[in-house]
């Protein structure tokens, strides 16, 4: 397949990049763009019918984030695209950790939409540690990820965090662990929600490879 | 398991790249944009780029370099030199960096360490810290490029700038920086166990021998060089370079090291068809 059959494939697909505006959105923006879709930056209201697919990315603390989709009406819309409309969302890192119920950073409630609470490292193990997780480190897992096809067995991928959702296997959904010291959940898959804790945006060819897959969910729900 | 970071350090000096052998006699080295372009084909784990004459100008950093190289890449970037207020460190981060580093402001800029952190959280944040050996096995920390002695001890500065929120810590022993002599092992180690943050080691990598030390024996948490990735043989010829993953097994446990290539190998493919 070269460049042009992927810029085809993808390029009906309105695919939507959260703005919290804290950051740089600017690397998740360029994979989607050289796949061939141009996403749109979301910084208020928004209407959840438009879009074909999500992506919170994972920039500044989980209060600031949460304040932000609070204020701005976002969280609501975003609850309708996720639980009525049911379309596809991928979150990354702290995006990915606001879909959960709770987060121990700055003790906020989250999105709610995966089961459990986010965690710090030190508060769920007290070894001698260094924190934040910093770096390269592999992704185990045991079921068929649909963010994963094509990629090795355990891929490597660049995390950059010090909050984690605690591996438990009562959680609501398919899970891949990463182990720093403890494992912990860096992928989740469950129906139209996909987070990753790690950043795909920074991880070369197996991220590409992942925000690929992802575009290939969304086009599958639109079809 | 968490691989071993192993990570190019790039000077600037405007539109240049330098490399200094004991922060002085600079030696020009080639074109910023060219030298990320080669290193993001080598899918380099981390790039840090230090703008070394932003601070003595009197200026922040050029946003316009930064955005250009982040624009051509998509390696994990970390950038540096003449942040001195968090707004600086939002627009780095909008032009495309991933990380900062403070240096000097860190020491003569009260709160900024903690602001930085508090606004853009702990893992964006890393503070380099410069040490020279000024008399036998005792360390000071040097600010600006270098040239300017503030009477600290790097542990101590290492734990305070760890507890107003630094998420790593970049140790450059002066003393090493550009000899490719190997590192100053002791110093990185009494960082390294006295902080619970990462550490990356830099100054005086000449081998992938020496970058293993810093990993196993002193407990860095990254490895980082000048020298070795630009420079080739005796008469340092300009030539830019990354150990491969094979290379690097030959010193790193094999768990130790990143795969690169995530994709499933051909051969593979065929034989599952």
């Amino acid at each position: 397949m070269n460049i042009f059959d992927v810029m085809d494939e993808f390029s009906v697909l309105k695919i939507g990049i959260i703005d919290y505006s804290v950051g740089n959105l600017k690397s998740v923006a360029k994979v989607i763009e050289k796949l061939g879709v141009k996403p749109e930056l979301i910084r208020g209201e928004f209407n959840p019918e438009r879009f074909d697919g999500l992506i919170l990315p994972g920039v500044g603390s989980c209060g600031s984030a949460m304040s932000f989709l609070e204020t701005t009406g976002l969280s609501k819309l975003l609850d309708e695209y996720v639980n009525v409309i049911k379309k596809p969302i991928l979150g990354i890192c702290l995006g990915f950790q606001i879909m959960c119920e709770y987060s121990e950073e700055d003790n906020r409630e989250c999105l709610g939409w995966i089961k459990g609470s986010v965690r710090h490292f030190r508060s769920c193990i007290s070894t001698n540690m260094k924190v934040p997780h910093m770096g390269w480190n592999d992704v185990k897992y045991d079921s068929d990820f649909r963010l994963l096809k094509g990629l090795r067995e355990s891929p490597c991928f660049y995390f950059a965090h010090s909050y984690i959702l605690p591996f438990d296997i009562n959680v609501n959904g398919m899970v891949g662990i990463t182990e720093y010291h403890i494992p912990f959940v860096s992928i989740y898959e469950n129906e139209n929600i996909f987070g990753v804790q790690f950043h795909p945006e920074k991880s070369y060819v197996g991220g590409e490879i992942v925000f690929r897959n992802f575009l290939q969910e969304v086009k599958n729900a639109k079809s | 398991m968490l691989k071993v970071r192993v990570i190019p350090v790039l000077l600037l000096r405007h539109w240049g790249l330098e490399k200094s052998i004991k922060f002085t006699s600079p030696k020009y080295v080639g074109c910023p944009i060219n030298a990320v372009r080669v290193f993001n084909r080598h899918c380099v784990d981390e790039l840090i780029l230090l703008d070394i004459v932003a601070t003595e100008e009197k200026r922040g950093p050029q946003f316009e370099v930064v955005e250009q190289i982040a624009d051509e890449t998509s390696m994990p970037l970390t950038v540096g030199g003449g942040i001195r207020d968090v707004e600086t460190i939002r627009k780095l981060l909008v032009s495309g960096a991933d990380k900062v580093v403070i240096n000097t402001g860190a020491v003569e800029i009260p709160g900024l360490v903690k602001e930085a952190s508090n606004t853009f959280g702990r893992q964006c944040i890393v503070v380099s810290i410069d040490v020279r050996e000024v008399s036998s096995g005792k360390y000071e920390v040097f600010t600006r490029a270098g040239k300017c002695p503030t009477g600290l001890d790097p542990v101590d500065l290492a734990k305070k700038v760890e507890d107003e929120g630094a998420g790593e810590i970049l140790i450059t022993s002066i003393d090493r920086d550009g000899t490719m002599e190997g590192y100053d092992l002791r110093l990185i180690n009494l960082i390294t166990k006295e902080v619970q943050i990462p550490v990356i080691a830099c100054g005086g990598a000449g081998t992938i021998g020496d970058l293993a030390k810093a990993f196993y024996e002193a407990g860095a948490n990254a490895v980082a060089g000048g020298a070795i990735f630009l420079f080739y043989g005796p008469r340092r010829t300009v030539l830019i370079t990354y150990p491969t993953e094979e290379e690097l097994k030959k010193f790193f446990k094999p768990e130790d090291v990143r795969i690169r290539d995530q994709r499933i190998p051909v051969e593979t493919k065929m034989a599952r068809l």
